[in-house]
């Protein structure tokens, strides 16, 4: 009698119930391959590094490492070299995430209106990604060369004293992050597709109501993209802290001029692959990874005043 | 009488024939190629897909005389090298020859990863000591025992200059008397540039290497009666009187004729390497490069018509510092690269030897290292290559160079001297900038010092 | 009158995406250009200082020339096995692990998700010996497998996080109703969540292709010393030499192209997937 009752009243509950119990069972088993390789390819290395970082793992056999306590992160207080590289990391990091949001997400906004050749277009703005390394940093040395680069070219024929853009110590993190924009492609392709999500009678409304293209974006696409900007700011952030490839091919390994390009991958990798030091540059990349960390639980914390997720 | 003539003449030959015999030749044979049994060992290099054909061509001649060893050559791409060769070394499996810097054999040396060559250099039968020049030879030994043989020359690096005399002429100067001193540098310099709204137009000399300031530093200290470290290898040296003017020297000269080191920085900037045809060298626009002794080969095949025209181009010692009595022309080795061949001790006994076999083949043997660096015209650790009159048809100014390799000091240096480098250049780098020489050198001096203490007291 | 100043507007609009899309092409356009103008240049014509589009003489012999020079088929061949594995665990693995994090409530979920967010924090350049250490012990140095198993296994957080993302938006109406049905959630998966992600699972297959087709490190420490193993992104770079670059890069440069191409035709494919549409358009009530 009771059990009849109960059906009635909350059909839900005792429905869902069971449901549940195999809904657990089956999540573990989703995860299960990642789990696995989380383990192996993360977790593991994670703990070795931990534990290298303190050592005085130079090279060679990991078996032959010393235990040295926390010297290593002592040592990181008095390097001159982990408070700059830190410092030109974090200038990097100001300008070169935001800009490459901004540029990646008007580029897919132009990249989904209703024009011919769209596909055409698309695969055009998709080549900076895929020019291969070696390519594209002959053609960068180039363009910012102050000589016979391009940019100076152009800027002395509208009457701008030439700048230095790779031999001034000031300008140099401005030359990368002018680089680093070149990277656009990713975030591209993501809004993309986050756009697809938009659904059509949104739009429809909106120009019922009377609005232009301003109101669109006020009131349609930036609200309901503000999940994937999360996304790609949260993912733009953690790669910009460990950029340093770019720098290193441009620069050179200590950072060029003054160093002043000298980010803080670049330290821990001179560390470790150049000064046979990797026991100092494994507790560096734990301090980074906290550091890493601390920012990504902000930006999280601080996400739920600006991301609307539509389905809460 | 005419019996007697024939004696005496067959008597001259039999004295003679000692002199006039072809170069030493090593003991190619080696420790009798591993005892004959059939091995295969991977040797994994950098000299890349350029030099390949002629790396393979060593190996099938290595072949000739050890059928049972198949040499895998392992060559490797140049970016990566350094993850590369720290993953090679943690391997169980490690590869069985692997070509190392100086700075790398020192720490694997030390860190106990490599095989000691000495015991099978006496199996074999051999004295490196009389077949490399001594600074060669001297430049693979750690704390007393051998690791490896050279192969190209760690010297020839530094004490060379290249010249345009096509520019010398131009400005009036003599294009067969070239600077010999640092003033005589300075003058030439001041007569060949020319500078423009975007810089350096024209360069008279490039004294620099732009980016690696440290070496740059250390190349023309020694043009002062400078050292950079004591001969031990335990006191560093290089904040002396002579290294302090050696770098007030160096930041006056870039200064005051070539506007500063940021516009020499952009004039050399975009790769700037012998192999692309737009090196202002080879198109009228910097007179003297200081060259290393690859350069002959990379003339060669970058602008031949230069290359085959003496008149065109010209070759000359490192100017000494003519204001110091105890200067001279000088070149250092073993500061950078200074390449070797080591063997790792994670592996079997037999790819050991084998390996050893193949190290004697390639930096000994006349057709082994000695043909591999003649068909890139350039000299060879080995004494007895350089001698080949063929080096004399190719290259018209071969005893300059043989001369330069003559001059050449070995440093004593330590593992981390990669470290040291960066320090130096950071402290090179900011007197360019207006520091003062003294203060940023002292500063230098004393963290390498530090590093180097540290490192002593260890071992 | 509205309705002609409707459409100048726009005509206007249009024009000006055009207008912009096209002087945006130029640039990006142009490092494509120099590279097939370097892969079509002799040696002695290689200049780094300035830039001279045209070569002259025209060496179409190059694209033939390379074939004697990088054993370029074997490498493609090569490539293709690990941007197989590496497209199949984005597509499968990736996808349901996205899924179960964003549609499946288990305990833990939050913590592991979270776990799944940290892994992309840690600096990868020093992770790299820890597990090249894992790898040489387990005898995998020198095969295949270092590069294809970690990525069949789904060992990559950036799509899972971006699945589960886009899982987490879509209504969820949709898999109520068909939970009712009695659809496992695999079946949810297959049927409800992957058709309505279409372009997520077009993303994700370009990158995993890309990122598959371009990587060079781990190749390298892996197959480094077994050349006939290279992917061609190796054999790019093996084409460099220590002491300057000038006589091989218009090899290097036409291995660029083989590069490029393969990835522009997955793209222009993959794109096709990123129309309005192909995601569901609300379901009422």
């Amino acid at each position: 009698m009771a059990s009849v009752q109960k059906r009635e009243i909350a059909p839900s509950v005792s429905v869902t119930q069971p449901a549940r119990k195999r809904q657990r069972w089956i999540g573990y088993l989703f995860i299960l391959p990642w789990f696995v390789s989380m383990i192996w390819f993360d977790a593991i290395p994670f703990g070795m590094n931990l534990y290298l970082g303190m050592t005085d793992y130079s090279v060679g056999p990991i078996e032959q490492a010393n235990w040295i306590g926390l010297e290593n992160f002592e040592r990181m207080l008095d390097d001159d070299l982990f408070r700059q590289s830190l410092a030109n990391t974090i200038y990097y990091i100001v300008f070169s995430v935001p800009l490459t949001l901004i540029l990646a997400f008007s580029i897919a906004l132009l990249l989904n209106t209703r024009i011919r050749f769209l596909g055409l277009f698309r695969t055009v703005y998709y080549i900076p990604s895929i020019i291969p390394v070696v390519a594209a940093s002959i053609i960068f040395l180039w363009m910012f060369n102050a000589r016979a680069g391009a940019i100076n070219q152009i800027l002395y024929a509208i009457g701008i004293d030439p700048i230095r853009w790779l031999t001034n110590p000031d300008y140099t993190k401005i030359t990368l992050v002018i680089i680093s924009l070149w990277g656009f492609g990713a975030q591209m392709i993501v809004f993309l597709a986050a756009l697809q999500g938009i659904p059509e009678q949104l739009y429809e409304a909106v120009a019922i109501d009377g609005g232009g293209l301003r109101a669109r974006l006020r009131h349609i696409v930036i609200p309901l993209m503000t999940p994937t900007i999360f996304f790609n700011l949260l993912v733009g952030l953690i790669a910009s802290f460990q950029v340093f490839t770019t720098a290193y091919i441009i620069l050179g390994p200590n950072g060029g001029p003054l160093q002043s390009g000298l980010f803080y991958m670049m330290h821990t990798y001179n560390n470790a692959f150049r000064y046979f030091e990797m026991g100092y540059a494994s507790a560096m990349s734990f301090v980074l990874f906290l550091i890493i960390l601390a920012f990504t639980l902000l930006m999280i914390w601080t996400s739920n005043r600006w991301v609307y997720y539509g389905d809460e | 009488m005419k019996e007697k003539l024939v004696f005496l003449g067959l008597a001259l030959i039999v004295m003679l024939s000692p002199v006039v015999s072809p170069p030493a030749r090593a003991q190619a044979q080696g420790p009798d190629c591993a005892g004959g049994q059939e091995v295969t060992i991977t040797f994994m290099n950098w000299w890349g897909a350029t030099r390949e054909p002629l790396m393979n061509q060593v190996i099938a001649n290595f072949n000739e005389i050890c059928p049972n060893i198949t040499v895998v050559n392992a060559v490797q791409s140049w970016d990566g090298r350094e993850q590369l060769v720290a993953t090679a070394v943690a391997s169980n499996e490690p590869p069985n020859l692997i070509m190392t810097s100086r700075t790398e054999t020192y720490q694997f040396a030390y860190q106990g990863l490599i095989e000691p060559i000495g015991s099978f250099v006496e199996a074999s039968g051999i004295d490196p000591w009389s077949i490399f020049y001594e600074s060669e030879i001297g430049n693979q030994v750690f704390d007393g025992e051998l690791y490896t043989m050279p192969l190209p020359t760690a010297g020839g690096i530094s004490g060379l200059y290249l010249y345009n005399k096509e520019m010398f002429r131009q400005a009036g100067l003599d294009p067969d008397d070239p600077p010999e001193t640092w003033q005589e540098l300075e003058a030439a310099t001041a007569a060949m540039t020319e500078l423009d709204a975007f810089g350096i137009a024209k360069l008279g000399a490039n004294i620099l290497l732009v980016n690696d300031l440290s070496s740059s530093f250390v190349y023309w200290l020694y043009t002062n009666d400078g050292q950079l470290y004591s001969d031990d290898g335990r006191t560093v040296l290089f904040n002396s009187p002579q290294g302090v003017e050696t770098l007030e020297w160096m930041v006056n000269f870039v200064n005051e004729y070539s506007d500063g080191l940021e516009a020499v920085r952009d004039f050399m900037a975009g790769a700037p390497d012998l192999t692309t045809a737009d090196f202002p060298l080879f198109n009228e626009l910097l007179a003297i490069e200081f060259v290393n002794v690859s350069a002959f080969g990379h003339l060669e095949n970058t602008d031949p018509e230069m290359w085959a025209d003496p008149e065109m181009w010209g070759v000359a010692l490192r100017p000494y510092n003519a204001d110091n009595p105890n200067a001279k022309s000088a070149g250092v080795s073993g500061l950078a690269f200074s390449w070797g061949y080591t063997i790792p001790v994670n592996q079997p006994q037999e790819t050991k030897d084998a390996a050893y076999a193949f190290l004697e083949f390639l930096a000994t043997a006349v057709d082994g290292g000695c043909y591999f660096l003649f068909e890139q015209g350039r000299p060879s650790p080995v004494m007895a290559c350089n001698e080949d009159p063929a080096y004399y048809d190719a290259n018209p100014y071969w005893d300059v160079v043989l001369e330069s390799l003559e001059i050449d000091v070995s440093v004593s240096i330590t593992p981390v001297q990669g470290q040291i480098n960066d320090i130096l250049s950071r402290a090179v780098e900011e007197a360019f900038y207006g520091a003062d020489a003294q203060t940023v050198l002292d500063r230098a001096a004393e963290e390498a010092q530090a590093l180097l203490d540290e490192f002593w007291s260890e071992s | 009158m509205n309705m002609i100043e409707n459409r100048r507007i726009r005509l206007l609009r249009q024009t000006t995406i055009y207008l912009t899309l096209i002087a945006g092409s130029l640039v990006v356009f142009f490092p494509l250009v120099w590279t097939i103008s370097t892969s079509l240049k002799t040696p002695e014509q290689v200049t780094v200082r300035e830039v001279q589009l045209i070569p002259d003489p025209v060496a179409w012999e190059n694209y033939v020339d390379i074939f004697d020079l990088v054993p370029v088929w074997r490498f493609l061949k090569n490539t293709l096995v690990i941007a197989s594995a590496s497209v199949f665990g984005g597509l499968v693995t990736c996808s349901l692990a996205g899924y179960a994090f964003a549609r499946i409530l288990f305990p833990g979920q939050r913590v592991l998700f979270f776990i799944l967010l940290a892994t992309m924090m840690l600096p990868y350049v020093v992770q790299l010996i820890p597990i090249f250490v894992i790898f040489d012990r387990l005898g995998w140095v020198g095969t295949f497998r270092p590069l294809t198993v970690p990525r069949l296994l789904g060992h990559n957080a950036f799509y899972i996080f971006l699945y589960r993302q886009f899982f987490r938006g879509l209504p969820s109406e949709l898999f109520d109703a068909a939970r009712i049905d009695g659809c496992t959630e695999v079946g949810l998966w297959w049927r409800i969540a992957m058709p309505n992600s279409k372009p997520v699972a077009a993303a994700v297959g370009i990158f995993a292709f890309q990122f598959a087709w371009t990587d060079f490190l781990s190749p390298l420490i892996y197959l480094g010393s077994k050349q006939e193993m290279w992917t061609i992104a190796l054999g790019l770079n093996g084409l460099k030499g220590f002491e300057g670059m000038g006589s091989t890069l218009p090899m290097m440069m036409v291995m660029s192209i083989f590069m490029i191409v393969p990835m522009l035709v997955i793209f222009a494919f993959g794109q096709k997937y990123m129309v309005q549409g192909v995601t569901v358009s609300g379901l009422k009530g």
